[in-house]
Order: C-alpha cells, then sequence, then structure tokens
C-alpha cells in the first residue's frame, strides 16, 4: 500500500508535468499574433516542471499525506501482503529442557510447538534467525529462508547441563528492533539480512512477567513445560571453620517437585573410602528437605539421590573435601610463644599471615602491623572520637579500656587504611584497609586477666580471624559453564532452578507474524488518524477549490 | 477551417416587423440638389411631393409662385414658391463576409450580428420600395431579392449567402469573376454596404477589397463598410501568461504565445493601422466605415449588441431613419 500511495503521488506529478501550460483559447484576431514569437514546443504535451497551481499542491499533499499514514496504520499493515517479516527464534537448550515428559523431552517438544508456530504462516515470513539460550545466548543461524530448515536446525540441537538465563533473553527482546519501533512493517524494512519483527521464545520456564509489558506486545513466549515428577540436589552448603577453612560438614539440600513423594527420598553418600551411606532425607519444609552430612576426611564425596526423577542432571553430585592444615604465619615480632599457642606454623615463603613489627615492612600480601604496644595508663581519659562499628576489627571491644589505657598513636598510614578506632585529637589506634587486606593494631596480645589484656588479644585475634576469613578457600565443587558445559568430577551441573519440574506453565501471545508489535508505551497515541483526517481535510478543500473554479 | 458557431442555424433577427416598419432609408432624402448624393438617385416618373415654401429666387419657374401663400407673407413684395422633391429608388447590394473570422466570438458571432443587420436593411429597403440584392463577398454569389419586404424571403436568401462555409479565413474576399458579378448588381448611383471584421490575412488583401471600394465610389457609389470589432469582448475573456492561441489563420502546429497588456496592445495597434491603411486607400469622396464595437464582457447578448448599434448609433442617422422625420 505504500508503493501504491507513492505510485499515485508520482503519477499526479507526471500528469501536471505533460499537463500542456498553455491554455487554449480561440481568438477571431488569432492570425494577426502570427509574426510574435513562438514559446514551448511544437508538441501537444509539454513535459515542464508541474505547474504549480493550488489543485496540484492541494492534491499532492492528500497523497503524501496518506503515504505518511500508511506505515503507522495497523491496518494497512496487516493488509499490505507483500510485506514479510523477519521472525527471530530464540531456543532454550539449558538443562532442564532434557526433562522427560509424556515419554520425550521438553526440547523435542519445543521443536514441535515451532513446527506448529511457524509452518502456517510460511507465506508471510521473510526470514528466521535462530538462537539458542542457556547460560549464553549464541546465534545459531541468520537468514535461514523455510520454516522446514529452521526445524532441521532447532533439531540438531541438544540441550546443554546448563543454567537458565532469562536476563538474556530480554536483553534481547529490547534491543530487536528498537529502532523502528511502530509497525511491523516499518520493523521489517531495516536493512539488513534479516529484520527481525517478531520474536519467538521457545522455553520450559513460564513467561516472566516482563513478557507482559507492551514493549514486548507481539512477541510469543512458548512454555513447552508440563509438570512432571522429579526429585534431585538443590544445593549443598559446605559448613567451613572460619580461620583455617576446614570443612568438617555439608548440608545437601533436596528439593521434589511435580508431585513427587518425600517419603521416600534418600540420599547416598559415598566416602573418598569407598564406603557409602544411605541417609534418609529430613527436616522438609515444604517441597525441600535437608541432610547433613559429615566429612571426617578429605577427599571426594559422591551424593545419589533416589528415586531418579524426571530431570537428571540433579540426581548425581560430587564434592571435593581439601585437605586442611595449621594456618601460616610469616611471625616477625617478638612474642614467638603466641605461633604455639594459636596453634600455628611458621612458613615465611607461602604464609597465610604476615604479623609485622613496622609500617615500612608491609607489602601486598595480608598482614597484621603490630603498634608499639600499650603504654601504662597516665592522666584523664582519653575519649574515643571515631568508632568504625562495622568493622570487625572492633568487634566485643570494651572501649572503656581504650578510653583508659594507654593507647599510642599509630605511625603513619600508607593510603588505604581507614581508621576504626581514633582518640581525642584524630590519633588512631586501630586502623584497618580492604585491599590489599591488612589491619594496624595497637600491640600484641598481654599476658594476664584484666581489661587491657582481653582487650589486647581481643584486638589482635579479630584482626587475625578478619585477614584469615578473607583468604581463597578452594570449592567444594564448581559448576558447568559454557565453557566446560559437561560435568565431570566435581563439576557438577547443579544449576539453581533448573530441576525444579513443578512450574505452572505460562506462555504468552500467539503468533501473527502480520500484527503489529507495540514498541511503544500505551500512553503514546498513534499518529495515522490525525495524518487520515488532515488528507481528508485537505481533499475537501482542494474539492472544494475546484469546485468553485469550475463555476467560475 | 471549420469554427464552432458556424454549423448553427442562424437565428431570426430579433426585432419585430412592427418595430422595422417606422424607418425608412434615409437615403431618399438626398433628391434635394442641395446635398451631395443627388447623384445617387434617379428619376422615377412624374411622382412628386410637396416638401416646403421657400422664397422665390430668380430663375424659379413662375409656374411654382403659391399666390395666396405670397398674399399671407409677412414680408409684403416678396413671392414664395413652392418646392417638390421626386419619389426615386434606390439600389442596395449588402455584401457579407462568411470567412471563419466573421463566425467568432462563440458567444456573439459577428456573422450573426451581420444576418441581422442585412435582414433589417434589407426589410426596411424593400418597404421603402428599393431594391435589394445580397452579396457573398468571399465567394462571389449575389442573390436579388428585388423590392420584396418579406421576412421569410429575406431570411432564405441570407442563409444561402452566408450558410456556405469559407474553407479559409485568409481567402481574398471575391476573385476576378465574383467582382464582375457585384458590379453588374451594383449599377452607378447604388449603396454598396460592406459587412465585414476587416481581418485579412495579408496587405494584399486588403488592398484588393481596398481598391473595389475606391472603384465603386468612382462609380457615384456610395460605400459604407461596417467594421464589425470584437477584440473587447474577445480579449476580456483570456486571462494574461501562456495560451495556445486558436483560430482563423493560425494552421498547426499550435500558436503559442504569452499574453501580456504590452502584447495585446500591439496587435490592436497593428490592426486598427491596418483598417486605417484600408481607410485611406478605400475612401474616394463616397466611402464610410462604420464600427460595430462588442462591449468588454465576457458573455455579451447578440441582441443587446445589435438594438446598441443599429437604433441607437451611427446607423440610424446615416442609413435609415424613422418614417416621418426630415
Amino acid at each position: 500500500m505504500t508503493y501504491a500511495f507513492a505510485a499515485l503521488a508520482a503519477a499526479l506529478v507526471v500528469i501536471y508535468m505533460a499537463r500542456p501550460n498553455f491554455r487554449r483559447t480561440v481568438l477571431s484576431a488569432a492570425l494577426f499574433f502570427r509574426d510574435d514569437p513562438v514559446l514551448g514546443s511544437a508538441s501537444r504535451i509539454a513535459w515542464s516542471t508541474p505547474r504549480p497551481t493550488p489543485l496540484f499542491f492541494l492534491q499532492l499533499s492528500v497523497l503524501l499525506l496518506l503515504l505518511l499514514a500508511v506505515p503507522h496504520c495497523p491496518a494497512a499493515a496487516v493488509m499490505d501482503r507483500s510485506v514479510k517479516t523477519g521472525v527471530r527464534v530464540l531456543v532454550d537448550r539449558s538443562a532442564s529442557m532434557s526433562t522427560q515428559q509424556n515419554g520425550a523431552t521438553r526440547f523435542d517438544a519445543a521443536v514441535a510447538a515451532l513446527r506448529s508456530a511457524a509452518s502456517p504462516q510460511q507465506s508471510a515470513i521473510g526470514c528466521f534467525t535462530l538462537s539458542a539460550f542457556d547460560l549464553e545466548l549464541v546465534t545459531i543461524a541468520e537468514n535461514v529462508t523455510s520454516a522446514a530448515d529452521l526445524l532441521a536446525l532447532v533439531s540438531r540441537l541438544q540441550p546443554r547441563p546448563l543454567g537458565t538465563e532469562l536476563s538474556l533473553v530480554e536483553r534481547a527482546l529490547n534491543e530487536a528492533p528498537r529502532t523502528a519501533p511502530l509497525s511491523t512493517v516499518a520493523s521489517a524494512k531495516v536493512e539488513g539480512a534479516c529484520a527481525t519483527g517478531t520474536t519467538i521464545v521457545v522455553s520450559d520456564m513460564p513467561a516472566p512477567p516482563w513478557m507482559d509489558r507492551p514493549a514486548s506486545r507481539g512477541d510469543v513466549w512458548i512454555d513447552v513445560s508440563q509438570p512432571a515428577p522429579n526429585a534431585g540436589l538443590v544445593d549443598l552448603v559446605d559448613n567451613r571453620d572460619r580461620v583455617s577453612g576446614e570443612v568438617r560438614r555439608v548440608r545437601a539440600v533436596v528439593g521434589t517437585f511435580g508431585g513427587m513423594a518425600t517419603s521416600n527420598v534418600t540420599l547416598s553418600v559415598r566416602s573418598p573410602d569407598g564406603t557409602s551411606r544411605t541417609h534418609p532425607v529430613e527436616a522438609w519444609d515444604g517441597p525441600t528437605g535437608s541432610v547433613d552430612v559429615n566429612l571426617p576426611q578429605p577427599g571426594r564425596y559422591a551424593f545419589q539421590v533416589n528415586p531418579a526423577g524426571a530431570y537428571r542432571y540433579d540426581d548425581e553430585a560430587a564434592i571435593d573435601v581439601p585437605r586442611s592444615g595449621p594456618v601460616r604465619v610469616d611471625w616477625r615480632v617478638a612474642r614467638r610463644e603466641w605461633l604455639t599457642r594459636l596453634g600455628w606454623t611458621e612458613d615465611r615463603d607461602n604464609p597465610d599471615l604476615r604479623v609485622l613489627p613496622s609500617i615500612e615492612m608491609l607489602d601486598l600480601r595480608p598482614a597484621i602491623v603490630v603498634g608499639s604496644g600499650y603504654g601504662p595508663r597516665s592522666g584523664p581519659a582519653q575519649p574515643v572520637t571515631t568508632f568504625l562499628e562495622t568493622s570487625p576489627l572492633v568487634a566485643g571491644l570494651n572501649l572503656d579500656v581504650a578510653e583508659r589505657s594507654g593507647m599510642r598513636e599509630a605511625p603513619s598510614l600508607p593510603p588505604g587504611f581507614t581508621a576504626v578506632l581514633s582518640g581525642p585529637g584524630g590519633e588512631v589506634w586501630i586502623a584497618e584497609r580492604a585491599t590489599p587486606v591488612a589491619a594496624f593494631v595497637p600491640g600484641l596480645p598481654l599476658e594476664g586477666d584484666d581489661n587491657v589484656a582481653r582487650f589486647s588479644s581481643t584486638v589482635f585475634l579479630n584482626a587475625a580471624r578478619w585477614i584469615l576469613e578473607r583468604r581463597p578457600r578452594p570449592p567444594l565443587f564448581t559448576l558447568t559453564s559454557p565453557e566446560q558445559p559437561e560435568p565431570s568430577g566435581n563439576r557438577i551441573a547443579l544449576h539453581p532452578g533448573e530441576g525444579n519440574t513443578g512450574r505452572t506453565p505460562r506462555s504468552v501471545g500467539t503468533f501473527d507474524p502480520r500484527a503489529p508489535r507495540g514498541r511503544q508505551t500505551e500512553r503514546r497515541r498513534p499518529l495515522w488518524p490525525w495524518l487520515v483526517g488532515a488528507a481528508a481535510l485537505v481533499f475537501l478543500t482542494e474539492r472544494g477549490l475546484a469546485l468553485m473554479r469550475g463555476a467560475a | 477551417m471549420t469554427r464552432s458557431g458556424s454549423g448553427t442555424t442562424p437565428e431570426a433577427l430579433p426585432i419585430p416587423s412592427s418595430q422595422l416598419d417606422r424607418y425608412r432609408l434615409r437615403l431618399r432624402q438626398r433628391d434635394r440638389g442641395t446635398v451631395a448624393g443627388a447623384h445617387l438617385i434617379r428619376q422615377r416618373g412624374q411622382s412628386l411631393e410637396f416638401r416646403e415654401f421657400r422664397p422665390y429666387l430668380p430663375g424659379d419657374d413662375i409656374r411654382h409662385v403659391d399666390w395666396r401663400a405670397s398674399a399671407r407673407h409677412h414680408r409684403r413684395g416678396e413671392l414664395v414658391v413652392r418646392t417638390f422633391e421626386h419619389e426615386v429608388q434606390t439600389r442596395v447590394v449588402i455584401s457579407i463576409d462568411t470567412r471563419a473570422t466573421m463566425r467568432l466570438p462563440d458567444v456573439a458571432s459577428k456573422l450573426q450580428l451581420a444576418r441581422w443587420f442585412a435582414e433589417a436593411m434589407a426589410y426596411i429597403a424593400g418597404r421603402s420600395g428599393d431594391s435589394v440584392a445580397l452579396h457573398a463577398l468571399e465567394r462571389g454569389q449575389v442573390v436579388e431579392l428585388g423590392t420584396s419586404a418579406d421576412r421569410w424571403r429575406i431570411r432564405h436568401a441570407l442563409q444561402r449567402v452566408t450558410a456556405l462555409e469559407s474553407t479559409s479565413a485568409t481567402s481574398t474576399p471575391s476573385n476576378g469573376r465574383s467582382w464582375s458579378s457585384l458590379e453588374r448588381a451594383l449599377p452607378p448611383g447604388s449603396v454598396w454596404l460592406v459587412l465585414t471584421d476587416l481581418y485579412f490575412a495579408d496587405e494584399a488583401q486588403v488592398m484588393s477589397l481596398a481598391s473595389r471600394v475606391r472603384n465603386a465610389q468612382q462609380g457615384s457609389r456610395w460605400v459604407v463598410v461596417v467594421d464589425f470589432d470584437s477584440w473587447p469582448c474577445e480579449t476580456h475573456r483570456v486571462d494574461h501568461g501562456l495560451y495556445r492561441l486558436d483560430g482563423p489563420g493560425v494552421s498547426a502546429p499550435d500558436l503559442r504565445v504569452r499574453l501580456t497588456s504590452g502584447l495585446l496592445d500591439e496587435v490592436k495597434g497593428r490592426i486598427d493601422e491596418r483598417k486605417r491603411r484600408f481607410d485611406r486607400a478605400a475612401a474616394a469622396g463616397g466611402y464610410e466605415r462604420l464600427k460595430w464595437v462588442w462591449p468588454a464582457e465576457a458573455d455579451p447578448a447578440p441582441r443587446a449588441i445589435f438594438r446598441e448599434h443599429f437604433f441607437g448609433q451611427e446607423i440610424v442617422r446615416r442609413l435609415v431613419m424613422p418614417d416621418g422625420a426630415r
């Protein structure tokens, strides 16, 4: 229809060009004009610039207004069968798409859903773009010209033991044809190989709320899932010593979905020494229960949930419990007996913590810088003026002691340190540095059982715990990733939500490639009625003028 | 070249006979011997009509002295004589230009008004007992009406003279053979009325007609050329701008001009100059040119034009007069 109006406008211009520029008149004295200059060509049709008459401009205005209105008009977009839209297909190939339902996988259901959606509309679809998503969104093929080719490509895909990142889909929908938001026609005419007019998402996840926004109107979300009974591991939560990092226990969280009974669910644990033990899953809280499993020795522990459900990647898991040892310390201060008291070992080459007597010895490694110690009490109390309450270094401290004991000012600290506790004159007593991690404390723990000794011990141990907790610790397991999608060893596919086979399906939209696609906010009023109205007004004016001229 | 209006049935003269009956040819006064034109009449017989008394002059026939009137005359001793006028018959030949230029403008063609003029003149002359002949100026055809005042016959004759369409707008009016037939129909002392617009294609045609008019005067004929001038009406109907001019004398391809007031004035001056040259070439003592001018209106009424000129302008004064007027 756009082309039709454009052709009409062009024809109008040609008509006014071809129309003779000379009005005809008959004069009985015409022969007396023979000696005057003859203008123009001898042809009856004078090709020239259009005659600039008001009627010409009015007629041209009508056509141009209609020409402008057509791309904005939904009816015209639907009627314009000559315009084919591009369809982008996003297929979920996450681990949950391997869930068995009705004798087939959900991925098989996705292929069938695509076939029923795209094949009947083949005539209106110019091309397909196929993408697959799980933890990443990958374009599989562009410019797929037929639904059969599309289905063949989809069939060659397989679910991967990866999680589902729906934010990737949301971003893809928002980025699709934002440049031409008003209609399918306009969107489909974006220059390029295969301009996207409509997006079809096929997944086993229910349509997210953002699919209901006006911006997604016209897009389709097909949820192929159906509830299927499943029981499997949901999470493995370790229990570590905060300072030493020793793993003593792990809590296995097991979930049941899709009507799976909880009474018979058990967890078998195979220890590094080859022994197996089956634990009944207890402590059910709704669909999830848990089992605390002691880990008496380092090594690999294998977990298996019984009975196995419709989804297989949550049935088994393995963890590697690291071998733990004493804290390695580079002790550069006096009072080395504290190493023995704390159970730490001296290791200057690869320490977990350095204890330094001087700020000048500080480098990028985790360290506690010890000040010159606590002085004798003298004079009135020194009020605390700065107190960083959120710092773990002051946890459990009796600040009255700090005000009454002889706190000494820290030396000049390098950039990055934050005062945790400071005196009335702004002198820093205790400080911390987040990165690289380091702390300044007034002194080593004092002997005795008085308040100052307890204060000094608390500050030092707070600093040591804070630093040691922040050192990297090897994970018990890792999750599969797009780079390493296959489970192996303690790399497991325990991605959150993948084993939940009991969700209520929710699809959004019906696939119609000619339907207008909403990318504008609903408050925005359509423009085309105004353009058509203006065209009608100009047309009436033109007819009125033509009538008056004819009468004249 | 066929032009619009040429094929239409001529409208009848929109003047009733009762109104025309009040007129007679003024030419019959010219027998008094005191005015130019006495040569235009001829003795018709013994019929004498009393005209007036005047003082006796030496040489007057003593038999014309009215003694009774002389006795009542206020100047004692002065005789009064009766004067008489002769009843004469005038020959009137009406030549009508039937070229295509006369068939314009469409709204009030010059030929239509020429027909009406000829019909009225022929009727008045016939009623006056004068002999009338119609002449097609271009083809030379002469149709004798005699002294008939039968309007149907006059119209029929007019139709014969004017119905045949001219094939050329620029043809020379009458060839040598047709002139001879006209000369036979135009004896000395007759009146020759030429109804034309004088829109001739070239100077030669103008001079040809002018020489005939001049020759006719040498034969003691009185020639009146009625100039039908529709220029004001026709130029009023066109705006200024680009025009494809069509009309008699314009051959294909079209004549394309930019009409401006300057060009129109220039062409009008060209036409007037040609008419002045015609006047100079034609004048030989018995020639007059009367102008019938179309009003500068887009759609003038032909009847109004006719009434205005026939009863209100030169025609009445020069050719006809109300019956009983002196």
